[in-house]
């Protein structure tokens, strides 16, 4: 009989759904946070977080196994009742704002960019607008079309690098260790919760076909993530050298801008903007779908399509909040660095609290 | 009216006169005979127009009056007449009043024999059929030139002539509750997943309507979203394409009166591929086929690219092109979103027009459609010569989608781009594009999403934007769940 609508998703489309997560975050706001605290050296930052945080993603995977529930079940399994629900109401909380925050700032870069005449409220709405009904048509379709985009954005990114070689300049690679190993270590680890937010993506384990698919695709598509974001922050900083590229707004945009296809595109960012808002809605569709989850699980509600509306109506009318692009950097600074903290210690806590239960039954 | 016969000719001839209004219609003929070798009546009946007069004459009235062979042996009557006296290869028995009107409604003629509670029914359907011909609108250069026509059998035949196994099933189901149809469901018995065919079966049991007038009627009734732009079942002329979807496990519906066999699930896949892909050598087939896609993202994009670059994004162009367009555009009155809406819609009731005009006067629309749109609006300043060639070539790219119903789709799908990419450039066109890609994606035929198997990514053959060789494709798709996977064993396996 035919099962290919259950709501589940298959490896390729988890491991996409990944990359639109955390790999592409050097589309963003987030290389302006890395090249300030990494200075010319944050390509590593990502790689360092990635070690930093390997512990806590064994952890975690290995607790998955073991107990075989989503990241959410584990935490009520674990913490019990009443101390679950204040985590994954923290976890709520920290995730909303920080969606919220992000929707503005992508409003704001295209403000910026491309169009500077349009109020950034119609933007956001737009954004929101998309995301939200890519989000209501389930999980499925967004593995669906995370899959389906993928090839054509490595094949972007692919052009991208090559018609920027030109312009590097491989001497702006150095001083290799930037600001000195130890400040890059440092600030990797403040920096985490680039990273550490794909183990919310782990509340997806009952959704995924296969349990051993979850596994291998997490690990892949987190390490893959991570090479991605290096490989782009390198690119940026050999483009436009350390500290131009900490001073100009949007990095990446303005990479866009330097493609030229022969003589009959002078300037490819208008095509690199269109392919980014598509990733974009896929990107905000998960973080939209995930903050369903969450807040489904806080009131102990089934899942439903139908809480996205006012979930997303509200993220609208919060991302107007902020006055300005400044305030909104303050705003991300202060999330990703209490969330780093946060989903670090919450997955050791649910592994301590684990090995206690069970040197307490023996 | 479901009443059986009873054992008074003449009761049951009076009755089934008035079945048919006779004899204020023409439509019932008459014929008594006496069957001297029984000693009894009989009555022959058969419509007008739908029973072939030689058939009955040479099968039933002249075995019935001539002197037979054999003498009466047998207790019942009727089954003496069949076994023994009638000449025709099909012939059976009933005893309802209703099956009597359902056979002569299908051509076929009915005996009633005096004294008897049951008649005979014997086969003589002549309705007119159309010679088999070329492919109208799904056209090869190389590979079988048949295509169906109206006659169901015909079309059956045609599918059972290329795929010569006893595991080919057809029922016949019956939908329309007044004038009942018949439709035949096919499928290969090990090859189709019971599952689905279940599911066909149920969706054709479901329907509810006095008459479905035609195949691509029951298309839509079938259908679980009456309303999306997608189709969920596609339409074939061909029969070597009915026979390869068959033999991927897909179920085929056919109904009389339509020389189209209906196909169900299908993907985006299906509705891309043509025949001719599979036909020409590996390289030809995939360059075929790489070109369609070209066509339907030109179709899909190139108007919306071009308002997007023009209005919002000039910066794209190099500065020579950029001015050569602007320098076209200088004299025309009207926004740039306006004249491409109004080309577009002027291409479309060319298009229209096209199929409804006279041939005898069709090539009078090319020149009306190069001349006055072309030409003439150019020079008047109503159109820029740039936007001709946009509209042009996505007129002649929307020509390369092969299925009708998907081509529609498209070419509406085009004019939602067209609008969002006025509104916000590339950033609404490309937000447009993702929306319009999850519905597709999150779209499913028959429980099989659109976009299988690649999203969901199932192992299949990899006949997807390009096709392997003949000999590696291998593997028949899984997201029909076929019951044999593979369609050809490695060479180890066969070696054994």
């Amino acid at each position: 009989m035919i099962k290919l609508n259950d709501g589940k998703i298959g490896a390729k489309e988890f491991f996409a759904m990944i990359i639109f997560m955390i790999g592409i975050k050097f589309k963003d706001g987030t290389p302006e946070l890395l090249y300030e605290a990494g200075k010319n050296a944050a390509w590593m930052m990502p790689l360092f977080s990635l070690v930093f945080l390997l512990v806590p993603f064994l952890m975690l995977l290995s607790l998955l196994k073991k107990h075989q529930t989503g990241f959410l079940e584990l935490i009520f399994k674990l913490t019990g009742n009443h101390v679950g629900s204040i985590l994954i109401l923290l976890l709520f909380v920290l995730f909303f704002g920080s969606v919220t925050v992000n929707y503005r700032s992508h409003a704001e870069i295209i403000s910026t960019l491309f169009f500077t005449k349009t109020p950034v409220a119609i933007l956001v709405f737009v954004i929101v607008a998309a995301s939200l009904y890519i989000a209501y048509l389930g999980l499925e379709t967004i593995g669906r079309i995370s899959w389906l985009i993928l090839p054509t954005f490595f094949a972007l990114m692919i052009v991208l690098i090559a018609f920027t070689w030109r312009q590097i300049n491989w001497g702006f690679f150095f001083p290799i260790e930037g600001p000195g190993l130890a400040a890059v270590l440092r600030e990797s680890v403040k920096h985490s919760a680039i990273i550490s937010e794909v183990i919310l993506l782990s509340a997806l384990y009952p959704f995924l076909q296969k349990e051993r698919d979850f596994r291998s695709s997490f690990s892949i598509g987190i390490v893959f993530s991570c090479i991605q974001l290096a490989v782009f922050l390198v690119l940026l900083v050999l483009v436009f050298d350390f500290p131009g590229v900490a001073n100009i707004n949007f990095p990446y945009q303005q990479l866009t801008r330097f493609v030229t296809i022969g003589p009959i595109i002078s300037h490819a960012e208008g095509l690199f903007l269109g392919f980014w808002s598509i990733v974009t809605a896929i990107h905000f569709a998960i973080y939209l779908i995930l903050l369903v989850f969450l807040f489904a699980r806080l009131l102990r509600l089934k899942e439903n399509a139908r809480l996205l509306i006012p979930l997303a109506g509200i993220i609208f009318f919060l991302s107007l909040f902020p006055e300005n692009v400044f305030q909104l950097t303050e705003y991300r600074k202060a999330y990703i660095a209490f969330k780093s903290w946060f989903a670090f210690c919450l997955v050791i806590l649910l592994w301590v609290l684990d090995k206690w239960k069970g040197w307490k039954r023996q | 009216m479901n009443t059986t016969l009873t054992g008074h000719l003449l009761y049951n001839v009076d009755k089934l006169k008035n079945i048919f209004h006779y004899p204020q219609s023409k439509a019932l003929y008459i014929r008594s005979v006496y069957l001297s070798f029984l000693k009894r009546e009989a009555v022959v009946f058969f419509v007008e127009g739908a029973a072939e007069i030689k058939t009955i004459e040479s099968r039933i009235l002249t075995p019935f009056l001539s002197e037979p062979v054999q003498t009466m042996d047998d207790d019942d009557i009727i089954d003496f007449l069949i076994e023994e006296i009638l000449t025709s290869s099909i012939c059976k028995k009933i005893t309802t009043f209703d099956a009597a009107v359902n056979e002569l409604i299908n051509g076929n003629t009915v005996i009633f024999i005096e004294d008897e509670r049951a008649a005979i029914s014997v086969v003589t359907d002549a309705f007119k059929d159309r010679q088999i011909t070329e492919p109208s609108t799904e056209f090869v250069i190389k590979g079988p030139k048949e295509s169906f026509n109206e006659s169901m059998s015909t079309n059956c035949s045609l599918i059972r002539k290329r795929i010569k196994d006893p595991n080919l099933i057809s029922e016949l189901l019956t939908v329309g509750d007044r004038e009942p149809q018949q439709v035949t469901v096919m499928y290969i018995k090990d090859v189709a997943d019971d599952g689905l065919v279940k599911q066909v079966k149920q969706r054709v049991n479901q329907i509810e309507i006095d008459v479905v007038i035609d195949l691509t009627i029951l298309e839509h009734l079938i259908e679980k979203r009456p309303y999306s732009l997608i189709p969920s079942t596609l339409t074939t002329e061909r029969p070597d394409r009915t026979v390869s979807f068959l033999r991927e496990g897909h179920v085929v519906l056919l109904m009389e009166g339509s020389p189209l066999a209906l196909i169900v699930p299908i993907t985006f896949w299906s509705l891309i591929h043509t025949a001719e892909d599979q036909y020409l050598r590996w390289a030809s087939g995939n360059f075929t086929r790489v070109i369609r896609l070209i066509a339907l993202v030109i179709t899909l994009l190139v108007p919306s690219v071009y308002l997007a670059v023009t209005t919002f994004h000039p910066e794209m162009f190099p500065t020579d092109l950029m001015l050569a367009i602007a320098a076209s555009r200088e004299r025309i009155p009207i926004p740039a979103f306006w004249e491409l809406l109004f080309m577009e819609i002027t291409l479309e009731i060319l298009r229209e027009a096209g199929i409804r005009i006279p041939t005898v006067i069709g090539p009078t629309i090319g020149i009306v459609g190069t001349i006055i749109l072309g030409q003439a609006a150019v020079e008047a300043n109503i159109v820029s010569p740039i936007l001709v060639i946009v509209v042009s070539i996505t007129g002649l790219a929307s020509f390369a989608i092969p299925d009708i119903g998907f081509n529609i789709a498209v070419r509406i799908t085009r004019f939602i781009f067209l609008i969002s990419a006025a509104a916000m450039g590339f950033l609404g066109l490309s937000l447009a594009f993702i929306v319009f890609l999850a519905y597709a994606a999150s779209y499913s035929s028959f429980g099989v999403p659109f976009f299988a198997p690649l999203a969901p990514s199932l192992p299949s053959s990899n006949d997807l934007y390009t096709r392997p060789p003949v000999q590696k494709q291998s593997l028949r798709p899984f997201h029909l769940f076929p019951k044999d996977k593979q369609r050809m064993k490695n060479r180890k396996e066969r070696n054994k």
